[in-house]
């Protein structure tokens, strides 16, 4: 039995190499051949419109929402540095964070977010006075893009809106940065930010949804913990989450801004 | 000398409507064009923000290109995974369908630790995520602890080997698996 | 388990929270249009309600008034990221919100114009007879003031002290609103535990009045001593304005203790995080400065000063002193409310901090710089508008 294995092993191997040579081959002559024109490429990569820059006409019908499901999430923070690096975020600034949260034996709430959880977990270790750990788990936090906002009620110049698609946005060349919408903002999602002195936030990623695409943290995300999609569309996930019988909470409720970002399995202690 | 009593009276409104007037007129004109397109705000401003630049594409944007070991991946543990997690948005290595730049993947010690940023094993970690303890890995696997981890595990499928490894080494595993 | 380091573990704030954004420059700047609502009240009081006793120093709270509202913008501007574009709330004001900070731009236009056509009409005959006597610049300035009339008649004074009235009349709830607008834009935020009650507006402007007669009576004690003309002081002035700074104060020092009161009582998890900072972070700037030394003690002098009959030099020595103390008391106010509100996070866990630094756009030394502004701009509205009562004020209107 294992001679017959070893032999499997050997002889796929062998086509593997064989395989190879050949693929090498006929690719290079093709190369040789087929000018190195942008075209070509361009034709292949445009097959699923990836990185094109001309946008879908705003979809007045769906019902965007975004999801994250709590006990997905394993605090990698690759969520943050795709947002940094799509968005241009400014260091020290976050449009999302990942929060950690401990919850000891005596019923205590430890939380922090280092580098708003940015590098990871696995190099911070949790708090030295916690001495046995009860419980313990991610929380991924970014704009709650409610349907009251707080933020586009307070802003002087309006200069913050929702767009007819339901995304509220900052329009960076109106905005004065008086920070009214980030005192106003019960989620701290917003910050004024250093370069541009304006008013920032997370945008669900408006440019990338509007290109078909999905935002870029749900995009990183190794394990589906953030989800984004059309409640509309009855075949996107987020739809069958949220036409089942799942535990959907959003934070702060009681405030009456109606965010459409729903967690899965959250926890009470999270605000 | 005026004996007119109201005089001030007139002249203060007619100060007043230039007041008002430059401020009306001034408003007209540097109101913005789209104000007002779509609701309460600068219409314009809302395909301003859709045409920002995409750095990320999706792993279809690699698949194009590296169709071997996109479906490589795609069929692993690893299939969730972004490419652009370990290599750089692909908008740093093709523009417009031509490559640019080269995107080597880590070595050594920064894959290791790029690795063990999800899998190193920590608080609040979901139960049924794989983690190790990485040194405690490397001894049980009784494997020299300067080893990186693609040495054993191809990133893009980190089981492939450890399963043939397995099947080669039947008996023994059926007992020792958890 | 040490206690400091158990609530350091316990303190968590959001990433983007850590730090308060509105700074020192928010601080002064409600305290300075409530400076100017506040004399505004005074110089009203005397000419719409006829408090005679006020009389002497109704024009000094104008151009009082108006020598603080001339800096309103001076804290907003350096604090705007794009102070440039700060007329977009003059073209595009919010009404879909309401944003009550885009009333601003409107009600402080307003009020602007309603103050200084005020102090242009009251002053008018003064102007005229002063632009007789003036050669040079001053000539030049006072033809402007006087938009180059000369009526010296009495019909024209008695118009005058008509127009006075109903612009003084319009001004209360313009001036109110001034002020009163500010306590909208904390009152009405939600998501700051702090700040949000239906009491604010009238915390606010109660404060900004005992500002304002605070102010008016520290700076008419001090200029008459630094002219030399202390004899000059009306005692029934003085009087009087100690009797309405002390009414407005019980009722402002009532309104602040009551919200907290209320609070304390129903204790919420809002409360409690309020509280911990109150006896946290807060404890020296709200218990100790705003409400034991410069509420309880100059509530007992005022007490004395208003009820007892004590000797002129007494109420000389006294008054600017418990009026500086109030001064220094709506600052600390004002300072515990803005700041205090961005210190308790957004995290219901703890403390955000601010550290003002001394040279930095927004910081001590320009604030102090934007306090000092008005005085020395009151200065310089003195040499042209004579600010006591004139000869000429005292001529019959018939």
């Amino acid at each position: 039995m294992k001679s017959n294995i070893t032999q499997e092993m050997i002889d796929k191997d062998r086509r593997g190499f064989i395989d190879k040579v050949v693929k090498g081959t006929v690719g290079g002559s093709l190369m040789l051949m087929i000018p190195m024109s942008s075209n070509l490429f361009a034709e292949v990569l445009s097959e699923d419109k990836n990185l094109k820059n001309s946008i879908n006409p705003m979809d007045l019908k769906a019902n965007y929402c975004f999801m994250v499901d709590v006990t997905s999430c394993i605090g990698c923070g690759n969520c943050c540095v795709a947002d940094r690096k799509e968005n241009n975020v400014p260091e020290g600034q976050y449009r999302t964070w990942v929060e950690r949260y401990v919850i000891d034996m005596m019923n205590q709430v430890y939380v922090d977010a280092p580098d708003g959880g940015e590098k990871g977990y696995a190099n911070t270790p949790i708090h030295e006075t916690i001495e046995e750990v009860k419980e313990a788990f991610f929380v991924p936090k970014l704009c709650n893009m409610c349907d009251e906002p707080s933020c586009t009620q307070v802003c002087p110049v309006a200069a913050t809106f929702t767009t007819p698609d339901g995304f509220v946005v900052v329009d960076s060349e109106h905005c004065v940065a008086c920070g009214y919408c980030v005192q106003a903002c019960p989620y701290g999602v917003r910050f004024i930010n250093e370069q541009t002195k304006v008013a920032d936030k997370c945008t669900w990623c408006y440019h990338r949804v509007r290109k078909g695409k999905l935002p870029a943290c749900v995009n990183a995300c190794p394990t589906g913990a953030r989800k984004f999609g059309d409640i509309n569309d009855k075949q996107s996930e987020v739809a069958k989450i949220y036409n089942s019988a799942s535990r959907l909470r959003v934070l702060k409720k009681d405030l009456g801004n109606e965010p459409q970002l729903y967690y899965i399995n959250l926890h009470e202690e999270v605000v | 000398m005026s004996k007119k009593p109201y005089q001030f009276g007139i002249r203060l409104v007619v100060v007043f409507a230039v007041i008002i007037a430059v401020v009306v007129l001034g408003r007209q004109m540097m109101l913005p064009d789209s104000w007002g397109e779509y609701g309460y705000y600068r219409g314009a401003y809302i395909d301003e923000e859709a045409h920002k630049e995409i750095k990320y594409g999706t792993n279809e944007s690699c698949k194009s290109c590296h169709e071997e070991v996109y479906e490589l991946k795609a069929h692993s543990v690893h299939k969730r995974l972004s490419c652009e997690m370990c290599h750089a948005p692909v908008s740093q290595h093709a523009q417009e369908g031509k490559k640019f730049a080269k995107m080597p993947s880590m070595q050594g010690k920064p894959q290791i630790d790029l690795c063990l940023s999800c899998h190193q094993e920590g608080v609040g970690k979901p139960k049924d995520f794989p983690t190790i303890n990485h040194l405690k890995h490397l001894k049980e696997q009784d494997v020299k602890p300067t080893h990186t981890c693609d040495q054993c595990h191809t990133v893009h499928d980190p089981m492939e080997n450890i399963n043939h490894a397995r099947k080669l080494r039947t008996l023994k595993e059926v007992v020792d698996e958890k | 388990m040490d206690a400091g380091m158990m609530s350091e573990a316990l303190n968590y704030v959001f990433p983007n929270d850590a730090h308060a954004h509105w700074t020192l420059m928010i601080v002064i700047y409600p305290y300075i249009t409530g400076v100017v609502a506040g004399a505004f009240i005074v110089s009203a009081l005397a000419h719409v309600f006829k408090v005679e006793a006020l009389m002497p120093i109704a024009k000094f709270a104008l151009i009082f008034a108006l020598s603080w509202l001339l800096f309103v913008t001076a804290p907003l501007l350096t604090h705007l990221g794009h102070p440039e574009r700060a007329l977009n709330m003059l073209f595009t004001p919010n009404f879909s919100g309401p944003s009550m900070m885009s009333g601003f731009g409107y009600i402080y236009m307003a009020y602007s114009i309603l103050l200084i056509f005020e102090i242009l009409i009251i002053y008018r005959y003064e102007l005229v007879l002063l632009k007789e006597k003036a050669t040079g610049i001053k000539k030049s300035i006072y033809s402007v003031l006087t938009l180059w009339t000369n009526d010296k008649s009495i019909e024209g004074r008695k118009f005058d002290h008509k127009v006075a009235f109903v612009l003084a009349a319009i001004g209360i709830p313009l001036a109110s609103m001034l002020h009163g607008y500010v306590g909208f834009i904390f009152g009405a935020v939600k998501s700051v535990h702090w700040w949000f009650t239906p009491l604010m507006p009238i915390i606010f402007l109660l404060s900004a009045s005992v500002s304002g007669i605070a102010g008016i009576i520290l700076f008419y004690i001090v200029i008459k001593k630094i002219t030399g003309k202390m004899h000059e002081i009306d005692t029934h002035t003085i009087k009087t304005l100690i009797k309405l700074l002390w009414a407005f104060f019980i009722l402002d020092f009532l309104f602040e203790m009551i919200e907290i009161a209320v609070h304390a009582y129903g204790g919420t998890t809002g409360w409690q995080h309020i509280s911990h900072a109150l006896s946290g972070p807060l404890h020296w700037s709200f218990w100790t400065m705003q409400v034991q030394i410069l509420s309880i003690l100059p509530f007992f002098v005022l007490a004395y000063l208003s009820l007892v009959k004590v000797s002129r030099w007494v109420l000389m020595v006294v008054a600017p002193i418990v009026s500086l103390m109030l001064l220094a008391q709506v600052l600390f106010m004002r300072w515990n409310v803005v700041i205090g509100g961005q210190i308790m996070a957004k995290s219901e866990r703890g403390f955000a901090t601010y550290h003002p630094m001394m040279f930095e756009k927004e910081g001590i030394a320009m604030t102090v710089i934007m306090l000092v502004a008005p005085i020395v701009t009151l200065w310089l509205l003195s040499k042209i508008f004579p600010l006591w009562e004139s000869e000429c004020d005292k001529e019959p209107l018939h």
